[in-house]
């Protein structure tokens, strides 16, 4: 059962609110263009149309337009589609698309009037053409990718820098690798459709190194639906290479600059030892000359003392220099807090000193030196014990805690021990500076920073006298080494290459 | 032993603070040698009593050293009456000059401490340090003579 139609009254009714209601401007053409008719959204576009001709209200002319649609759809009453630039206030002209078409499905002769109605799309194409000039000139690498990783759409920058990308996917194009990368942040999308952001390394048409942080969004989903599968994801990249490249050589210049104060303290150090080898010369010599046989003992005496500490120096200054190049795989960063808390516990109990480990459980491995951190944490606890024997508390402890927190590792070694002033903790990084006299090198703190520098890390130092001395290293995870070693942490991805792999 | 250039006064009192044994020996043992009356720490602890209490014409200080540094007891003797007027040769194999400079430009503008006589650098040359004894001795013989 079809529904009545509608009586001819209500249909004429909804007719007369339909032309005036349309958000598009319509108007009643007659063959000498002259305006009979207009709706309200013409007028409110175009001004009062009565006894106006359309060229001149809509094109500023005196006389029909060379190319006029109208007047072929009196001619041979076909409907036509167009695009003009029409003027709706004093100058100011906007973009419509135009459609003509006679008012009457009937003849054209019979019935001589034409429909012209309008919409305007400036808004539209501007928007268009904003979205245009964004996509290709943004400074990021930006690309469309389909669910098979393929680039649908890349813009200029991405263009210039990887080269062309359309048609390929998009490991191909951004790293010249043969199958997805590890924590692909565009699969993630695809999977979960939410955004993702990645840190990550590729390389450039001209085959050099392009460091990138990726955010991928879902661009549409299937079927419009909101909480639909994720068809394309729009990946945009932001080129931070010069940034990289600053912070390795800010590093590198740190690392110098330890070097230089370290050749500045070994000058010092061996001065001090060259003064008591003259000593025992001197000694030696005088007691020679005055045939005192105890002056000859003690000068030779001096002389084997300074003897012993230039080869003590020379060791340290061996396994200060070793490991340049820091054997480097991914550990359990609380390994080395474990063996040092093994290691060093009995000779702290020994001297009246109570070790304690404090070690956050769970902590991922880290690519470090193993060693190289198990000499940091040595030199500090040793350093800590020692602080505790010269305070004249009796019960001193000192604690090694491990901890993340904000994706940066800290190995921590306090102690309630003696403390430093102000003098002695300004000096304990700057040269072989020791406060136990003869007794020290002056060489642990600084093998110490010189580690912890080679992990991208810093070491800080809070003290008090009387009241003991914390020390933190702190090491960011995203300045930590690159792997050189074969992994010992089985998290069974040390065979994968991830997300840097491709450089190669 | 020595009835040479010193003969006719007393033998000058020198005080050597270092926390090398080896070298307050040598020093020691060189200054005698060359008619000083020589002492030696070496350590900052209670030194400044120590020098209160024997008096010397000269301290040698070496400038960095455990505990309180050198440069504490420089300033500590600098601050104190008693041995203010003493003078002091400044040796170390390192922190010369641009320690002193450094103190100069926070304590030493306000005028209340006065420069050192003489930095000697280590390993330090037997006639160097000889002369630079001399030298400073000389130019404070007025409080000497006075003894």
């Amino acid at each position: 059962m079809s529904p009545e139609p509608a009586p001819p009254e209500v249909r004429k009714l909804l007719d007369d609110h339909l032309f005036d209601l349309a958000p598009i401007m319509m108007a009643v053409l007659d063959p000498e263009f002259q305006i009979v008719e207009a709706n309200a959204a013409f007028r409110n576009v175009f001004g009062p149309w009565e006894g106006r001709h359309c060229y001149e209200m809509l094109k500023g002319e005196t006389a029909p337009c060379e190319r006029c649609q109208a007047t072929w759809t009196f001619a041979d009453g076909k409907s036509r589609l167009c695009d003009d630039r029409l003027t709706v206030s004093k100058g100011v002209t906007s973009h419509f698309v135009v459609r003509v078409a006679p008012l009457s499905t009937e003849d054209i002769i019979a019935n001589p009037y034409v429909l012209w109605v309008a919409s305007n799309v400036n808004e539209a194409s501007s928007l268009q053409r904003e979205n245009d000039i964004l996509f290709e000139r943004v400074p990021c690498y930006v690309t469309v990718l389909d669910r098979d990783l393929e680039v649908v759409r890349a813009n200029r920058r991405m263009r210039e820098t990887f080269g062309k990308s359309w048609g390929k996917k998009c490991y191909e194009v951004y790293k010249r690798r043969d199958r997805p990368c590890r924590k692909c942040p565009a699969l993630l999308v695809f999977e979960d459709g939410k955004e993702h952001s990645a840190e990550q390394t590729g390389v450039t048409a001209t085959g050099e190194e392009a460091h990138y942080i990726v955010t991928a969004s879902p661009l549409t989903r299937e079927h419009g639906d909101p909480n639909g599968k994720v068809n394309f994801v729009i990946e945009i990249a932001t080129d931070v290479t010069n940034l990289r490249t600053l912070e390795r050589d800010k590093l590198e210049a740190e690392r110098l600059a330890a070097v230089g104060q370290t050749v500045a303290g070994l000058a010092h150090g061996i001065k001090n030892i060259l003064m008591g080898v003259e000593g025992g010369i001197y000694v030696m010599e005088s007691g020679m000359r005055k045939s005192q046989m105890d002056r000859v003992d003690r000068g030779v005496q001096m002389l084997k003392r300074n003897v012993e500490k230039i080869s003590s120096l020379v060791k340290n200054l061996l396994s200060f220099s070793k490991g340049r190049q820091p054997s480097v795989a991914l550990v359990d960063p609380n390994a080395p807090a474990r063996d040092i808390l093994e290691l060093y516990g009995a000779m702290a109990r020994k001297v009246g000193v109570a070790l304690e480990g404090v070690l956050q459980e769970g902590l991922a491995p880290a690519p470090m030196d193993a060693q190289g951190i198990h000499t940091c944490l040595a030199n500090l606890v040793s350093n800590a014990v020692d602080a505790c024997q010269a305070s004249e508390k009796g019960d001193c402890k000192v604690v090694l805690t491990t901890s993340e927190a904000a994706g940066t590792l800290v190995y921590e070694v306090s102690d309630n021990g003696c403390g430093m002033d102000y003098e002695v903790k300004n000096r304990i990084f700057t040269t072989f500076f020791t406060t136990k006299g003869a007794g020290g090198t002056g060489l642990g703190l600084l093998t110490t920073r010189k580690i912890v520098q080679e992990h991208g890390g810093k070491i800080l130092l809070e003290s008090d006298p009387g009241q003991g001395t914390r020390f933190r290293i702190v090491l960011p995870r995203d300045r930590l080494p690159v792997v050189t070693a074969v992994t010992s942490a089985g998290d069974g991805s040390g065979t994968e290459e991830g997300n840097h792999g491709a450089a190669q | 032993m020595s009835e040479d250039s010193m003969s006719p006064k007393r033998a000058p009192k020198v005080l050597i603070v270092d926390d090398e044994r080896d070298i307050v020996d040598y020093l020691s043992m060189v200054l005698e040698d060359e008619g000083f009356v020589a002492q030696g720490l070496t350590e900052t602890e209670g030194a400044l009593e120590r020098i209160k209490k024997e008096g010397p014409d000269l301290v040698l200080l070496d400038v960095m050293m455990p505990g309180h540094t050198g440069l504490s007891l420089y300033r500590a003797m600098r601050e104190d009456e008693a041995t203010r007027a003493i003078p002091v040769l400044i040796i170390s194999g390192y922190a010369r000059q641009e320690d002193f400079a450094k103190m100069e430009l926070s304590e030493l503008e306000t005028g209340s401490l006065p420069p050192p006589e003489g930095y000697l650098e280590k390993p330090i040359a037997v006639p160097v340090l000889l002369a630079n004894l001399r030298r400073i001795l000389e130019r404070h013989e007025p409080r000497t003579g006075t003894a």
